[in-house]
């Protein structure tokens, strides 16, 4: 049998979800809708609630008050066995007194499939994972990606309206990680099921997710595509927790009919249709957006320039990561590493250059 | 850099006595009773003629059937008791995690043979229950006939060991197993069935197989029940009546010996399995939930009726002990304290022994626990290991086996100054409870040492310390809360022993307090002053344990200051 014959991939709402833990107020307010069969991410930093707000669609957190919609039917106040989303557990949560098939036709028995159905469902699945030659073994003899790749059959096989996924690589070592973050992806696109994925790895969300949700203190600061994360990040939040930011403090002020940005040493006019209030304000982008050199530039209108000199270098193979002092700013600066070309040293002094359209302007 | 704590000769020395000791009261006693078991008389070969003979006589038969069948039967109604507990507690959001903590303690402050007569008082064909039922309804239930008296009994004394086993394992099932049955649509009994008791198996086999051991060779609890058709009685009376030369005895013993080498092995490997239940990443213990209000009705009157049949025993002598007369009544006649009166003013002997007994056979333990717990932790001394595994094999000698060997083994010699029988001289009896007792005070030793860093030692050594200072004046201060906890532990078991005690005692004056309880018990007579010296047995036996529980709890909490 196919998994693309399976049930039409449901979307998933939250209205209003707010879910207090004794007077811990863990979930704020949070609406979002997901499309049916998106590959959608909660990324947020441990304790944020992203954990949380995914056992919710499951089942197993109840919250004060908002609505859980999966495709158009209020599952609200339904059970976690009576949802029909699949859930991948962190630790994988196999049974150990269960071999390997048994624990994949956990939830077909359940059900109360015909067992011819149950044989040949099982086994598709556990092709499609590659494991049909380990069925007969306990989970405790199977290495972390075979576990993983059983907890996902397990979950697969009883073709679930959404997949939910709980930080489902972190037990893996990094290699692994990566390859099977690709396979996670693939697999969702071929059997375009709508999935959503907790992880606290911007490159784990970046790398798979159609569309991220950060969460950060029980509120989502932003949602959106892992570009426009990156590129138009909302809150500095959003811009720090996405890779490195260079903040500079300071603020907006209106001059004639222009606006400009005013921080320390540092005045920026502003170009653009999307010019913020005036008010305090941060300047913010992103190390490789520097350009840094030992010699001089020659001003340009559409640009900057800081000079400073070398604090620190960290050689990270594909680049150079560089921090400058320039006046009361600390600068993180990127510069892609070539063979035989000598690095800075520490001490030297620098001029950096940055383009003004790769500044975001962000309220405090 | 090692090799000089190989070639130290104190750490051989002391290994070297304390295995001699053991050998010579633990090890020894019970191959002299496998070899007399498996000894032909008459050509002095190896036989199994002695086998042939018990399986022979019908009496032997039935008793061993029956043993059987009690020990089964225990384990049933001990599960019957101890699994809503299990279930209510670890299940729901409970306020009776207290309850069930003190009941562990239960089997251990009161053994099961010192509320057997009040339990006869209270369940007996005309005890309160009975006399009740039968004036209101007409009936009577037969809990105290024959075998029924001591399944009854011991049940209610041992279940906790079951409840305690499984609500660890309960508790240690990692939350996420039954939320991943219940993701693919699994729920309520079902879930219970198919996921949650396999994975507390572990906890239940560990906890029935030591209610099997218990209950199979037990002593005095059927010896007042009047019941004697079951080994351990009929080892205990072939002996004391035909002699430590009718082999019969020592064919139980071997039977006895094999069955608790069994039980064991069954919970060790049980618990083997249990890697897999423990906790991962994420969170332990099933998922609570709230009781609705019908529920906690239901539960807490579930709880109820079985702590009430729990306190039975306990309700049932503090009335023995108080009352002058009760006999065919619910309630005795009248109350009085003449009973207490008459212990301490007639016979304080008993209590004096105990005292005296118990905390000698406790200091034993503590030393050698101590000792071994050293060399087993900080030395490379070869074959260290054994001597852990040596002293733990006491738990697999029942009492009444242990009592044999001792009469067997030494009462060919004299004490030279006073020309008693060894194996009579009260000395014999104090290292028979030592050896008995030992496994608690080395675990404890060895559960207190563990939590002594090396470096604290080596600091004190570097700073020119010798090995021996060191021992003295940082390993011991450090780890003396685990040496009282064991020291504790061991005493107050002690102070309970009956089995190996019967088989040991020979003039009352010698006897502590459970022979006394023993003997009282006898007589209807007897009946007051033997409940009274059970009474402070149990406050006894309280007591210390509650001061153990205490001090390891503060242990523990200076333990974690420590870490933070």
């Amino acid at each position: 049998m196919s998994y693309e014959s399976r049930e039409q991939a449901a979307g998933v709402t939250l209205e209003g979800i707010n879910l207090y833990f004794g007077k811990l107020h863990v979930l704020k307010n949070i609406s979002l809708s997901i499309e049916p069969g998106e590959f959608f991410a909660f990324l947020g930093p441990s304790g944020c609630g992203k954990t949380t707000l995914l056992r919710l669609i499951a089942g197993f957190e109840r919250a004060q008050a908002g609505k859980v919609y999966i495709g158009k039917k209020d599952v609200t106040d339904l059970p976690p066995w009576k949802r029909n989303v699949g859930m991948v557990f962190q630790n994988y949560a196999l049974w150990p007194h269960m071999t390997v098939r048994k624990n994949v036709s956990f939830g077909l028995e359940e059900k109360k499939v015909p067992r011819e159905e149950i044989e040949k469902r099982v086994n598709s699945v556990l092709e499609l994972v590659d494991l049909l030659e380990l069925a007969d073994r306990r989970p405790s003899q199977l290495s972390g990606g075979q576990q993983q790749r059983v907890a996902l059959a397990r979950t697969l096989v009883v073709q679930p309206r959404v997949l939910l996924l709980d930080e489902p690589l972190s037990n893996l070592d990094a290699k692994l990680r990566v390859q099977m973050r690709r396979e996670l992806r693939e697999l969702q696109q071929k059997l375009s099921l709508t999935t959503i994925f907790v992880t606290h790895d911007q490159e784990e969300a970046n790398t798979t997710a159609d569309r991220i949700a950060v969460i950060n203190r029980g509120i989502i600061q932003q949602i959106g595509s892992p570009m426009e994360l990156y590129d138009q990040p909302k809150n500095l939040f959003v811009a720090n927790f996405l890779g490195v930011a260079n903040i500079i403090k300071g603020e907006i002020i209106k001059d004639g009919n222009m606006f400009k940005f005013v921080g320390d040493d540092v005045v920026i006019s502003i170009r653009g249709e999307n010019t913020p209030e005036p008010g305090p304000c941060s300047a913010v982008f992103r190390p490789q957006n520097l350009v840094i050199r030992k010699d001089t530039f020659e001003e340009k209108p559409s640009s900057i320039t800081f000079t400073g000199k070398v604090i620190h270098r960290e050689f990270l193979g594909n680049i150079i990561r560089y921090s400058v002092r320039a006046g009361s700013h600390v600068l993180s600066v990127d510069k892609p590493h070539l063979r035989e070309e000598k690095p800075l040293e520490i001490g030297h002094l620098v001029t950096l250059q940055l383009k003004s359209d790769q500044i975001v302007f962000l309220k405090d | 850099m090692f090799s000089e704590y190989k070639r130290h000769p104190g750490q051989l020395g002391i290994a070297l006595v304390i295995g001699i000791f053991i050998f010579v009261f633990l090890v020894l006693p019970v191959v002299k009773v496998i070899f007399v078991a498996f000894h032909d008389t008459l050509n002095g070969g190896f036989t199994l003629v002695n086998f042939k003979d018990f399986f022979n006589t019908d009496l032997f038969r039935e008793s061993f059937l029956n043993s059987l069948y009690v020990a089964g039967m225990g384990v049933l109604i001990a599960s019957f008791f101890a699994l809503p507990l299990a279930y209510f507690t670890t299940r729901f959001e409970f306020r009776g995690n207290l309850i069930i903590q003190s009941l562990g303690i239960v089997p251990l402050i009161m053994p099961p043979f010192v509320g057997a007569v009040a339990m006869q008082l209270l369940f007996g064909r005309n005890g309160s229950v009975n006399l009740l039922l039968d004036r209101w309804f007409g009936f009577t239930i037969p809990f105290m006939e024959g075998l029924n008296g001591v399944i009854f009994v011991e049940s209610i004394h041992y279940f906790p060991f079951i409840l305690i086993n499984l609500s660890t394992s309960l508790n240690n099932i990692d939350r996420t197993m039954e939320e991943a049955a219940q993701n693919l649509g699994c729920s309520g009994f079902r879930l219970f069935r198919k996921i949650v008791f396999p994975l507390a198996m572990p906890g239940y086999v560990a906890g029935a197989s030591l209610v099997f051991l218990k209950v199979f060779d037990d002593l005095g609890t059927p010896l007042l029940l009047n019941v004697n058709n079951l080994l351990a009685p009929q080892a205990y009376l072939r002996i004391s009546s035909i002699g430590i030369e009718d082999p019969m005895g020592y064919v139980i013993s071997v039977i006895l010996v094999v069955f608790s080498l069994f039980s064991m092995w069954i919970s060790t490997f049980a618990l083997r399995g249990k890697e897999y239940a423990t906790v991962q990443k994420g969170g332990g213990g099933l998922a609570k939930r709230k009781m609705r209000p019908w529920e906690k009705v239901f539960a807490y009157g579930i709880i109820f009726l079985i702590l009430l049949l729990v306190l039975a025993p306990h309700i049932g002598l503090t009335l023995l002990s108080l009352g002058t007369i009760w006999s065919y009544s619910v309630l005795p006649d009248a109350y009085t304290l003449a009973h207490y009166v008459k212990i301490f003013a007639e016979t304080p002997e008993y209590l004096n022994n105990t005292l005296l007994y118990s905390s000698i056979a406790a200091s034993i333990d503590v030393i050698i626990g101590t000792a071994i717990a050293y060399l087993v932790l900080r030395t490379k001394l070869a074959g260290r290991q054994w001597l852990d595994y040596i002293a733990m094999a006491a738990l697999a000698v029942p009492g009444l086996v242990l009592g044999i060997g001792y009469l067997r083994t030494f009462s060919g010699y004299n004490v030279p100054w006073n020309n008693q029988v060894l194996a009579s001289w009260w000395v014999m009896l104090v290292v028979a409870l030592s050896m008995r007792r030992l496994p608690y005070a080395l675990r404890a030793c060895t559960a207190g040492l563990q939590q002594v860093s090396v470096s604290l030692e080596e600091a004190a050594e570097n700073l020119g310390a010798g090995k021996l200072k060191t021992i003295f004046k940082i390993v011991v201060p450090l780890m003396a809360g685990g040496m009282i906890a064991g020291f504790v532990t061991s005493f107050a078991t002690a102070a309970v022993e009956l089995s190996a005690t019967l088989m040991l005692v020979s003039a009352e004056s010698d006897a502590p307090l459970s022979y006394g309880i023993y003997v009282f018990m006898q007589s209807a007579a007897g009946r007051g002053p033997g409940a009274a010296l059970g009474i402070v047995a149990v406050c006894i036996v309280g007591l210390a344990t509650y001061l153990s529980h205490r001090i390891v709890e503060r242990g523990r909490k200076l333990q974690e200051l420590k870490r933070s």
